[in-house]
């Protein structure tokens, strides 16, 4: 009995070692576990990584452990939140599970390559993960623009939208400046207000938005405008193009300004004109005509310019014929300068005026009866 | 102009200085002073001006231009009258002239007045000139004088023509005068030398009348018939002579009205029919030059003529270039009308009593 109860006790014994050993078994292999699907992540710099971890207990009690996330030297800021709040303690019930959230941001400053982190999770066992950087990150400001090339005119505002980006870890305040050839005029827009510097969150961007104003006179050409975002420890640079399409604008007026002449009828009258060129494209044959009286004639002397360089001006004889029977009073004479691209009128005012021969001739009549009153004296008056 | 060189050759010879004789028989008149011309010339002054005769003549005419003024002026304040509400800065700048050419349709104009009525004057002054004269025997006695025989008539032609420039100038600077005072703006230096220079224009037209008359005078012995034969070339160029230019374009309208060639042709021919009038030439050459914005006075203007012309006026030495054709024949009637006068009574016998 005692020998069979010997046995019996060791056999329950044994028993129930081996039953509490596979209770133990079981309990820490298969009870409590950790998990989430997505191990190995690839990720850009600056970019935040959002885990959800869960915690299952496939056991029969409480399971309870602590929490922590081990970065494995590398420096990156991870946060673990359950129901939005940080966590650092965690405990299931039987055949439940619970998640956990981890954050991990990856930083701006990071070198291309694969990094390992570990969650530990007491009882639940430990999370290996593993991030792949896929290119280093910067840590600098980019400032950039979708189209930095526009064609306008002389008149014309060119704006170019562009985007300043703070790729560094701190907030920045940038100043601007523009590098415009002499007489251009650049002014920086925020939100509609100019503005000459401006702030960036990190990692951060803001939209700006330059006006180039050009020369008055500037000629047909390309103009780099070179864009700097500074201040003392990061800086950006862009560089702008304006295409400057040449201007047509062509002036006709007299060299004295005075648009006004006499003529007597019958007459001719000699006027010196000057064409100008005013845009800032060359003028080719500049062709001069008239629109006149009746029988009146308007020459032109050269009929027609050649070539005429911006800014430069070329003087034209106008000899203006009028008719004999034109009335006395005034006239419009219409000249017009005209090339291909541009024309201006000038309009004179001519006066004519009647010739004095037949005044003079009147006088002569006069004169020629007063001559015959007198020879009426000598003859009967004074014998 | 007769009376410029009376006064230059009487000036001549009084001037001791004068050793060449520059005009027969002048010497003999002028060496005593006061020329016996000029003594003439004062007396026929006076008497016309003392004259009941001259005095009514005065009255009519200045009635005739008061009303004449008071039409004008009731014009322009009305704004404009005949010339209408779409008035252009130009025209207004001569408002001053507009006195003399504007009415409000109740009397005519000044000018008007004037071209009718001044022609009245002449004849009124020179009709019995020298058949009165003769008729009451004095003419012999102030041709028995030591005066020359033409001194005579020139003196009557001298004081008529003076006392006819005092009339015509106190008329247009009477009008002038209540201009300024009734709407009160000044005459402009242009306006001023327009107005001047058509006032002598009209005494030397005026004038016309009076030779006129003076030959009358001294063809017709009796006054009466003188005075209506004045009066019948009067009516007959102011009345009759456009009635009788009227029936001849009439008659001679070309057959086909398209052909613009014949038009123009008997247009002309009719305007020059016109011209042969004095009151014509009178009327042309006044209203020409109180209107700048007269720039032709042919009854057509081309197309060519009108195309890119400006609507200005004209600066007054060109308005005065416009009609000189006109004063230049005005002046040549009225001196060919004196001469006429001249060898009239130059040839007449003078008897003590006829």
């Amino acid at each position: 009995m005692h020998r069979f109860a010997k046995k019996m006790s060791v056999g329950l014994t044994l028993s129930l070692l081996v039953g509490l050993l596979s209770f133990a078994a079981t309990s820490f292999a298969a009870g409590a576990r950790i998990y989430t699907p997505y191990t190995s992540l690839s990720a850009a710099p600056g970019e935040t990584l959002s885990y959800e971890i869960e915690l299952l207990n496939d056991s029969s009690d409480i399971q309870s452990a602590d929490l922590s996330f081990d970065d494995g030297g590398h420096g990156w800021k991870a946060e673990l939140t359950a129901g939005g709040h940080p966590i650092r303690q965690v405990s299931v019930k039987p055949k439940e599970s619970q998640s956990v959230n981890l954050s991990l941001e990856v930083p701006l400053e990071v070198s291309k390559g694969e990094y390992a982190f570990k969650v530990n999770a007491g009882v639940f066992g430990a999370l290996p993960l593993q991030v792949n950087v896929a290119e280093g990150g910067t840590y600098k400001t980019e400032l950039t623009t979708e189209q930095p090339n526009m064609q306008g005119h002389t008149d014309s505002t060119f704006t170019y939208a562009m985007t300043l980006n703070n790729r560094t870890a701190s907030k920045q305040q940038y100043a601007l400046t523009a590098e415009a050839p002499a007489g251009w005029d650049a002014k920086f827009q925020v939100g509609g207000n100019n503005v000459t510097s401006v702030d960036v969150e990190p990692n951060g961007s803001q939209s700006i938005t330059v006006n180039l104003t050009p020369a008055e006179k500037a000629t047909a050409d390309t103009y780099a405008i070179k864009i700097h975002a500074a201040n003392n420890s990061t800086s950006a640079d862009a560089e702008l193009q304006a295409v400057i399409t040449g201007t047509y604008s062509l002036d006709f007026t007299t060299s004295d300004q005075r648009l006004s002449a006499n003529v007597t009828a019958g007459g001719t009258r000699h006027l010196e004109m000057v064409v100008q060129n005013t845009g800032s494209a060359e003028l080719t044959d500049v062709s001069l005509t008239s629109q006149a009286p009746t029988d009146w004639d308007v020459t032109f002397e050269p009929k027609t310019i050649r070539s005429l360089k911006p800014g430069e001006s070329a003087p034209v004889t106008a000899t203006i014929k009028s008719s004999g029977k034109s009335l006395a009073g005034d006239y419009v004479v219409g000249m017009t300068a005209q090339s291909a691209e541009k024309s201006k009128d000038a309009a004179i005012r001519v006066t004519v005026k009647s010739s004095v021969l037949w005044g003079w001739i009147g006088v002569l009549i006069i004169l020629a009866v007063l001559a015959g009153i007198y020879g009426l004296f000598r003859k009967y008056g004074r014998r | 102009m007769s009376a410029w060189m009376a006064k230059l050759r009487d000036r001549a010879a009084k001037s001791p200085l004068r050793s060449a004789p520059a005009s027969n028989g002048a010497d003999a008149a002028g060496r005593r002073a006061p020329s016996p011309f000029w003594i003439m010339v004062q007396k026929e002054f006076g008497d016309h001006i003392r004259s009941w005769r001259f005095i009514i003549l005065l009255g009519i005419v200045t009635l005739a231009c008061v009303g004449s003024i008071y039409a004008s002026v009731t014009a322009l304040k009305n704004g404009g009258g005949a010339g209408g509400n779409g008035q252009t800065n130009a025209e207004n700048s001569f408002l001053f002239l507009k006195m003399f050419t504007e009415s409000d349709g109740s009397l005519p104009n000044f000018l008007t007045f004037l071209s009718f009525l001044a022609p009245l004057i002449g004849i009124a002054i020179g009709f019995d000139a020298v058949n009165s004269e003769r008729n009451k025997g004095t003419l012999s006695r102030v041709i028995s004088q030591p005066v020359h025989r033409d001194d005579f008539l020139n003196a009557k032609f001298v004081a008529g023509l003076l006392l006819i420039a005092v009339v015509v100038f106190s008329l247009g600077f009477l009008v002038m005068g209540m201009g300024l005072f009734t709407i009160g703006y000044p005459p402009s230096p242009e306006e001023f030398w327009r107005v001047v220079v058509t006032l002598l224009v009209t005494t030397v037209y005026v004038g016309l009348w009076l030779n006129l008359s003076l030959l009358f005078s001294v063809r017709f012995r009796q006054a009466a018939t003188s005075a209506l034969s004045g009066i019948a070339v009067w009516i007959f160029f102011l009345v009759f002579y456009g009635m009788i230019i009227n029936l001849v374009g009439n008659v001679t309208i070309p057959s086909d009205p398209t052909d613009a060639l014949a038009v123009m042709h008997q247009q002309d021919w009719l305007m020059l029919l016109q011209r042969l009038s004095p009151a014509y030439l009178f009327q042309e050459a006044a209203s020409t030059l109180l209107l700048p914005d007269v720039r032709t006075l042919n009854p057509f203007i081309t197309q060519d003529q009108a195309y890119l012309a400006l609507n200005a006026p004209l600066p007054f030495g060109q308005s005065l270039l416009l009609v000189w054709p006109q004063v230049v024949a005005i002046v040549a009637e009225t001196a060919l009308s004196f001469a006429a006068s001249y060898v009239a009574f130059m040839r007449q016998e003078i008897r003590s009593r006829s």
